[in-house]
Formats: structure tokens, sequence, C-alpha cells
């Protein structure tokens, strides 16, 4: 069984480049602003499956986000709530409202609508920030913690002897 | 390419894709079985069984088998169920929040049936509070009842018998005066003698020459001059006491009409003359008339909310649990929000099988440019009766209704069906062959409905606590066939109704009959006490009359007297004498002249 669980997390982090770690990241803000059961979750899901993301780091996030997307309800579908009715947007909502995928993915829904957008426009910058980020922590902050007398105690343990042992570099 | 592109996610996107179909596919059952249950007992307020649900997904259709909605009034009975509805749903719409049902199939939809548990009941109906009996014998009784004190009544100072009593005692007392003052003025029997004797000594004045007959008339004329005085005042008197009599006369029969004059205000302050009045056949009916509207209305009651709720839904006021809320754009092609395009329903009734058949149901009539429509006709394996019914109806956008229908019952039989449930009447028919025809038009909420329904072969059971109830019962029980006329106007969600027969007629006689010896005792004490009340003036009135006669006679006995002395001719009678004289004397000097 805990063969099995290191295999898994293995496997999942094999992909472990900073930039796969903070598109993981991104991509695991603009689901944590979406509704699970939608079509925009959907293909958020199908391109971390499609395209390799840190997937250990996506979940982490996504179950992070979503709570934050829970706290700030409000702002978000202010923001949604402007969007679809400005009147400068109408015209091509009217338009979208056509199209029975636009209906689908229930993006007339203020909260949907507000969260989709915040995510695609703050995942880009969320991205840039997550990579120096990590780029520092690798830099400057792993040396200071591998020195902790826990992770020291962490390292005796059984679970990360055996990820170890199926890591090729070691590193967290 | 291959450092970007896990092609092994590909096949656990399709298999994670896979195993949720799956999960839906598997679960979809029992979760909508579940569902069903719980969504039409939150909305009914009881338990609702269902036996079993499939779900096909191409073409998608869903058929539930064995469902029952208890009825929450009586948790014993089901207040429907089926045997099977078997639905297509259009899946694509949806997904988008539209209920598009292409084909509804119901069979074996039935009402009122008994159940094999008792269903739980969540949400007690309120208890629908019994209206006023109007058949028990507070009616009767609050009529007897408000019949007031007979000593109060005759205390009243403001009955029309003591009133006119007062004016004629005050009238007889003002001519009592005037006859007072008319006797005064009356030549008594004693000067009527002293001018018959001057007339008399005049009479026998000698005459001797003219200025005799001159002494004679200047006396007599002086004498005609008292005459017509003693005369004019006779005659006045006689004027004043026609009048007198008049006025007396005229109160008098003002007074004799007052006690009937007073019963008659009485009977109507008091509501005792309400029996003819008394709408019966709607007292008895109407109750029944109105629950079976009722039970026609429950469709709109019922589903109406929920398809106002969905309409909220796609309107921009509902907020939903994320906070936020949909908003709506112009489609090009609007469809419903809810329409069921065609419905075929069986229903079993105690008097048979019959078919319902609706086309293009929705509460968006505006988006589909048609009404919807539903007729109702006995199934062709109906042992007995027949009913046909064939009615549409459609919302406006502006959520005005209007409907149209008309339906024919023909030989229709009735069994067991409760009519009336009070304290003072339970009354049933037992039996009964119904027979009608009727229509209704809805313009803008508001409903006209017309029918008239006739019964034949009925028999009538119950029991009565009630004079009026016993009386109810029995001319029901002695009518083997009647009619009725049920009309309703007004909001079609409250409307009025009447309920016109002959049966009302029939029942105020009977009633007439029951309350006519009660009022008949308090008629005849009340008219008793008024009489007495008219009586020492009445007693007055006829004393005042015989006197009236007597001085009416005296006055024309004295007039004829003093007209025929006005007339005496005995100037004419010295005259004459005179010229007897003067003749004889002549005569007798010629005789000696011619010896």
């Amino acid at each position: 069984m805990l063969t099995l669980f290191a295999k898994l997390l293995q496997a999942l982090n094999s992909e472990n480049s900073t930039r796969q770690i903070a598109l993981a990241v991104a991509l695991a803000f603009i689901l944590g602003l979406s509704p699970l059961v939608s079509v925009q979750a959907l293909t958020i899901i199908f391109i971390v499956l499609f395209i390799k993301v840190h997937l250990a780091s996506f979940i982490l996030a996504a179950g992070v986000f979503s709570g934050i997307g829970y706290v700030f309800n409000s702002p978000i579908n202010s923001v949604g709530d402007y969007l679809l009715t400005a009147q400068g947007l109408t015209p091509i909502f009217e338009s979208l409202y056509q199209f029975d995928l636009f209906k689908l993915a229930q993006l007339h829904h203020t909260f949907n609508l507000g969260g989709l957008m915040l995510g695609m426009i703050l995942a880009i910058p969320l991205y840039f920030v997550c990579n120096t980020l990590i780029e520092k922590y690798r830099e400057h902050i792993q040396a200071y913690l591998e020195k902790l007398s826990i992770v020291k105690a962490l390292k005796a343990t059984k679970v990360y002897r055996l990820y170890v042992s199926l890591t090729p570099q070691g590193t967290l | 390419m291959g450092h970007y592109i896990r092609w092994s996610g590909l096949a656990i996107f399709a298999v994670l894709c896979a195993i949720i179909f799956s999960i839906v596919c598997f679960f979809a059952e029992p979760i909508a079985k579940s569902a069903i249950e719980q969504q039409t007992s939150k909305y009914t307020g009881a338990e609702v069984n269902v036996g079993e649900v499939d779900i096909v997904m191409s073409p998608f259709a869903i058929t539930v088998f064995n469902m029952e909605l208890t009825d929450p009034k009586k948790p014993s009975q089901n207040m429907v169920s089926f045997e099977k509805a078997h639905a297509s749903v259009s899946l694509w719409p949806y997904l988008f929040g539209k209920t598009i049902i292409d084909s509804l199939d119901v069979s074996e939809l039935a009402f009122n049936t008994i159940r094999t548990n008792e269903g739980a009941v969540y949400v007690v109906p309120e208890e629908k509070t019994q209206a006023s009996d109007a058949l028990d014998d507070n009616w009767l009784s609050s009529m007897q009842d408000n019949l007031p004190d007979p000593k109060a009544v005759l205390a009243d100072a403001n009955l029309k018998t003591v009133k006119r009593a007062q004016a004629f005692e005050a009238s007889y007392q003002q001519e009592q005066e005037k006859i007072k003052a008319i006797k005064a003025n009356l030549p008594s029997t004693k000067k009527l003698k002293e001018f018959q004797d001057k007339v008399k000594a005049l009479s026998k004045t000698k005459i001797n020459d003219l200025s005799d007959i001159e002494r004679v008339k200047k006396e007599f004329d002086l004498l005609k001059k008292e005459f017509k005085a003693e005369q004019a005042k006779v005659r006045e008197a006689k004027d004043t006491l026609i009048a007198s009599k008049n006025t007396l006369s005229e109160r008098l029969t003002d007074l004799k009409n007052a006690p009937a004059e007073d019963w008659q205000d009485i009977e109507q302050k008091y509501q005792l003359d309400n029996i003819e009045g008394e709408d019966f056949a709607h007292i008895v009916f109407g109750d029944k008339a109105r629950e079976y509207y009722q039970f026609a209305d429950m469709a709109f009651k019922y589903i109406k909310p929920l398809l106002d709720k969905e309409s909220a839904q796609s309107s921009e006021l509902l907020v939903d649990s994320k906070g936020g809320r949909f908003v709506h754009f112009e489609e090009d092609e609007p469809t419903p929000n809810f329409w069921l395009k065609k419905a075929n329903i069986s229903i079993v009734l105690p008097q048979g099988r019959y078919q319902l058949v609706l086309d293009d149901v929705t509460h968006q009539h505006w988006l589909i440019h048609k009404k919807s429509r539903l007729t109702l006709a006995a199934d062709s394996a109906n042992q007995t009766g027949d009913i046909k019914l064939d009615a549409g109806f459609a919302l406006s956008q502006a959520q005005d209704i209007n409907a149209d229908g008309l339906w024919t019952l023909k030989d229709l039989p009735l069994d067991n069906i409760d009519i009336q449930n009070s304290d003072s009447l339970t009354l049933a028919l037992t039996q009964g062959l119904l027979a009608g025809q009727g229509n209704f038009t809805v313009e803008n909420g508001k409903l006209i409905l017309d029918s008239l329904f006739s019964l034949a072969d009925n028999e009538f059971t119950g029991q009565a606590s009630s004079k009026l109830g016993h009386v109810v019962l029995d001319t029901l029980k002695g009518m083997k066939e009647m009619s009725m006329d049920i009309d309703a106007t007004g909001n079609m969600l409250s409307p009025d109704w009447s309920v016109s027969s002959p049966l009302n007629n029939i029942f105020s006689q009977a009633l007439t009959q029951q309350v006519s010896g009660k009022l008949n005792e308090y008629k005849a004490q009340l008219q008793s006490g008024l009489t007495g009340k008219m009586q020492g003036a009445l007693d007055l009135g006829q004393g005042q009359e015989s006197e009236l006669l007597d001085i009416e006679a005296l006055l024309t006995d004295s007039d004829n007297a003093l007209e025929s002395l006005k007339n005496n001719d005995i100037v004419k009678q010295k005259q004459k004498e005179l010229e007897n004289k003067a003749k004889d004397k002549l005569k007798e000097k010629l005789g000696k002249l011619f010896g």
C-alpha cells in the first residue's frame, strides 16, 4: 500500500520543473474560482491531464483556491454582474447567448462568468509570481528547511525512505 | 511535443469520464427515485412512494412505476396514484434548465385510493374553518329568538298604533270644543217656539187697510232677518260639524290600520319574512359545487406556483445559493421553460375509465403561439355514463389567464357522495344519475361559468338534528329527480357562486309550515296588545260618531224649521185677506146700489 502511494507520489512529481508547478497553481486558481460541476472545470481538468503540469501541486492548490473562491464570493459576483449588465457588452453577450455552449457553461451566471474572468486574468501574474517564488524557495529556503529538526525527523520515517528510493533527485 | 503533452492523461481523462458516466447510469435510477419522492413530498407535505424508476438514455426517457401521494388530510388514502408514467424528455434543453416533455403517458391514474399502510404526514394541513351551519336550528331559533319581547314591542312609544291613538284623542278633544261651541250657538227649541209664536201672532193680526199690510210686512221682514241670521249660524255649524266628522273619520281609519302597519314594520325589522328569500339550494349544495370546482382548480393552484418558480428562476430576481443570479438575454428562438407537448392520461374513477388528452401544456403560451388544450372523454370500454370536456387555456405574458371550455354529462352514475356534513345535517347522495351541460370562459382572470345539472333516480340518506335539517332531508328523500342551475362569476380563484333550483320554493313552503305556527301565535299576541292600545281611542271614536249624528240631525231640523219660517207667506195671506175684504165691501155697496 505504501509502495503504491509512494509510486503515485513519484509519478505525480516526475514533472517538477518550476514552470510546471507554477502552471499547475495558475490552472488550479482558475478551477478554484469555477463551480466544480461545470464545463470550465471539466476543461481545466482536461488541460491538466493532457499537459504536463505538476498534479500534486494542482490538487493542493485547487483545494486552497476553492476556499478562497468561497470567501470572495461577493466580489466575484459583483464582477460577473457588472460584465453581464454592462451596456456596451450587451450585444456581445446577446450573440454569445445564442450558442448552446455558452448556456451549457452557464456563463450567463454572475458567479461563473466573474470567476472565469477573474481566474483567467489573475492566473497570468500568478503564474509568474509562483515561478519566481519557487525558484527563490529552492535557491534560499530549501537548504534552511533541511537543517530543521522536524524535517530531520520526517526524513527518518518509512514513508520518506520509500519516497527517496523512488525519487531520482531525492528532493521534495 | 512529448515534453509538454502527457498522452496518458488523455486516457486518464477518458477513464474518469467513463467512471462518472457509469456512476450516473448506475445510480441515476435510485437517485431519481429518491429525488422524486423527496421533492414531491416536500410539495404535498405528506409521504410519497415510488415503486421503481426506469431511465433510458437514448432517447432519454424516464418511467415511474406505482407512484402514490398520500393525502395529508386522510393519511390512509392516496390523494393521487398511478400505475405507470412514461415521459420522453428532450435531454439537451434540460441541460439548459428547460423541461421539454415530448410525450407523457400515464396509466391508471386514480384518486382517493386506499393505501396498504398509512402514509406519514409532514405538514399538517390547515383545518378548514367550518362555515357557519346554515341548517342548524339556530337559524330557526334565532329567528324565534330574534322575536322581541311582545311587552317591549308594545311599550315602544314609536309604534304607529300608539301615536295615532294619541293623535286621535287630541283631535277628539279639539273637535269636542268645536262641538260645544256649536251647541252653544244653536237656536234653542224655545227660541224656535218664540219665532213660531211671533209668526202666528202676525198671522192673526187684523188687516183693515194697506197700512196694516205694511206694518205686517215690516214686522215679518224683521223676523226674516233674524231667521236668516240664525240660519247662517246653523249652516256654519253644519259645515264645522262636517269638517270635524271628516277629520275624526280619517283619524279613526288611520288608527284602525295602525296595528297592521306596525306588524309589517316588525316583520321587516326582525326579518320574520325571510323564509321565502332564503337560498336553500345554495345552502345545501353550494359547498359541494365549490368542492368540485376546487378539484378542477387544483391544477392551477398547485402547478402554477411551480411554473412561477421556474419563471422566477429565469428572471433576474432570484438569487441562488452562490449568491449570484442568472442574467438572461433574448433568444432568437426562445422555447418555454416547461412544455408538455402531448400527454395521454388514463383516469380511473368510480364512474368508469376516462381518457384525458393534454396538448401543449405550458405557462409561456406566447412563446409557442398556441393554447393548451384539454379533452376528456369516456373510455370506449365504459359501462355507463358519458362525459365530454373540451377546454383550452393560455397565459399571456402579463400573466393574465384566458380560457374557455364546455362539457356535457350524460347518465353519469353517482353513488355515496357526501353533500353536507354539519352538526345539524349529514346528507349523502346514495345513488343518482347525473346529466348536465355547461360552459365557462375566463377572460383576464374573470370567470363566467354557466351550468345546468339534473339528477334522476336519486336517493338521499342522512341524519338531521334540527327542525330545518329534518325538513331538508324529508324534502330531498321525497324527490326522485331535481334540477339545478349552478353559475359562478368573478375572480376565478374565488368566484361568487349561485345555485338556483326549484328546490328553493319547495323548501320554503315546507319551512313556512314549520314556522308559521309560532309566528302566528306571536302575531296574535302582538295584535291583541296593539288593539288594546287603541281600544280607548276606538271607544271614543264610536261614541263621538253617534253624538255627531245627533247634532247633525238637530242642525238639519233647525235649518229646515228656519227655512220654513223664512218662507212663510203671511204677507201674501194678509194681502189676500185685505183684497177679499175690499171685494166684499164693494159687493155689498154695489148690491145696495142696484138693490
